[in-house]
C-alpha cells in the first residue's frame, strides 16, 4: 500500500492544501480498527438511505442511467441492434415498471403501433419523439431519441 | 509507463495490487500523455463507488498548470460509473481531514458521518459540469 501520509507531507513542502486538493484525492491513513469502524458506520448509513429510497427515486436514477447509456452509444460511430430506438424504448418502459398497454395510453399511441415501433417494424413520428421527451421529464431529450432513430 | 513518466508521486502499481479499478485520463490525440489517474473500488453490496486515490500529473498542478479541471473530470467519471452500475450515482471518499472542506465546496460532496459522499443530485451536477 502507498504511504499516503508521508507523500502528503512531502507535497505540502511544495503545494498549498488547496493546490493539493485540486490535484489529488489522498485517502486518510487509518489504523485497521479505525478503517473497520468507519466502514461499518458508512455501511449502516448507506443501507438506511437505500431502505428509504422511493420508487420515484429509483425511476429517476434508472432513467439517468439510460440517458448515460444512450449518450455513450451515440459517441460511437456504429449501429448496434440491441441499442436501437425500439430496444431503448422498451428498456425505458421496463424501468417505469408499466405494461406496454398502459404506457401506450400515457403517450397517446395505439398499443399495436407501440409494439411495432419497439420491434422496429414502424418508424416513430416526430410528434411521438417530443412526447417521449416530455414523458421522461426531459431527462432523455428529443435529440437523443432522434439520433437513435437516424443511427439505424 | 506511469512510473517512468516522472509525472506521478504515488506508486500506482500498488493500487493495482489492492485490486482497485484503475483509470487514466489522456488527451484524445496522445494516449501516452497521461493527465490524471483514478483508483476506485466497486462496493457492490452497498451500491456505491469508492474513490480511493486521484492524482493529476505534475505539469497540471499548481500555478503553472497547463490543463485545469482534471480532478473534476475524474470525479465525474466515477459518478458516471455509479449511474451505469445502478448505484444512484453514489460515490464516496475517505480523504485527508484537512482536504474534506475543499471537496465539499468545489465538487458538492456532503458529509455522511466522517466520510464525504455524493448523492443523486450532486452526482448529476458533477457529470453535467465536467463530462
Amino acid at each position: 500500500m502507498n504511504n499516503y501520509e508521508e507523500i502528503y507531507q512531502k507535497l505540502r513542502e511544495t503545494y498549498s492544501d488547496e493546490e493539493i486538493a485540486e490535484g489529488f484525492m489522498i485517502p486518510e491513513t487509518l489504523t485497521d480498527e479505525e478503517a473497520q469502524l468507519e466502514a461499518e458506520a458508512f455501511r449502516k448509513m448507506r443501507f438506511e438511505m437505500l431502505s428509504k429510497r422511493t420508487d420515484e427515486q429509483r425511476v429517476l436514477s434508472e432513467v439517468t442511467r439510460l440517458r448515460i447509456k444512450i449518450n455513450e452509444y451515440l459517441k460511437e460511430g456504429v449501429f448496434l441492434e440491441n441499442q436501437s430506438f425500439g430496444k431503448i424504448l422498451d428498456e425505458y418502459i421496463r424501468i417505469l415498471n408499466r405494461s406496454r398497454k398502459v404506457f401506450a395510453e400515457e403517450i397517446d399511441l395505439h398499443y399495436t403501433k407501440l409494439s411495432r415501433i419497439i420491434n422496429g417494424k414502424e418508424t416513430p413520428s416526430i410528434s411521438l419523439i417530443y412526447r417521449l421527451e416530455q414523458h421522461t421529464a426531459e431527462l432523455i431529450p428529443a435529440i437523443y431519441w432522434w439520433k437513435l432513430l437516424i443511427r439505424q | 509507463m506511469v512510473g517512468e513518466s516522472g509525472q506521478f508521486v504515488f506508486d500506482w502499481s500498488l493500487e493495482g495490487e489492492q485490486k482497485n479499478d484503475l483509470y487514466k485520463l489522456y488527451p484524445t490525440d496522445t494516449e501516452d500523455q497521461i493527465l490524471g489517474l483514478l483508483s476506485l473500488k466497486d462496493i457492490r453490496e452497498e451500491l456505491r463507488i469508492h474513490v480511493n486515490l486521484i492524482e493529476v500529473s505534475k505539469r497540471n498542478i499548481g500555478k503553472v498548470k497547463k490543463y485545469d479541471r482534471i480532478a473534476g473530470c475524474l470525479f465525474a467519471y466515477a459518478c458516471q460509473l455509479a449511474f451505469e452500475r445502478s448505484y444512484d450515482g453514489f460515490v464516496s471518499l475517505t480523504p485527508k481531514t484537512s482536504l474534506i472542506e475543499h471537496y465539499c465546496t468545489v465538487y458538492g460532496f456532503q458529509q455522511f458521518g466522517r466520510q464525504p459522499g455524493l448523492g443523486y443530485e450532486a452526482s448529476i451536477a458533477l457529470i453535467k459540469k465536467y463530462l
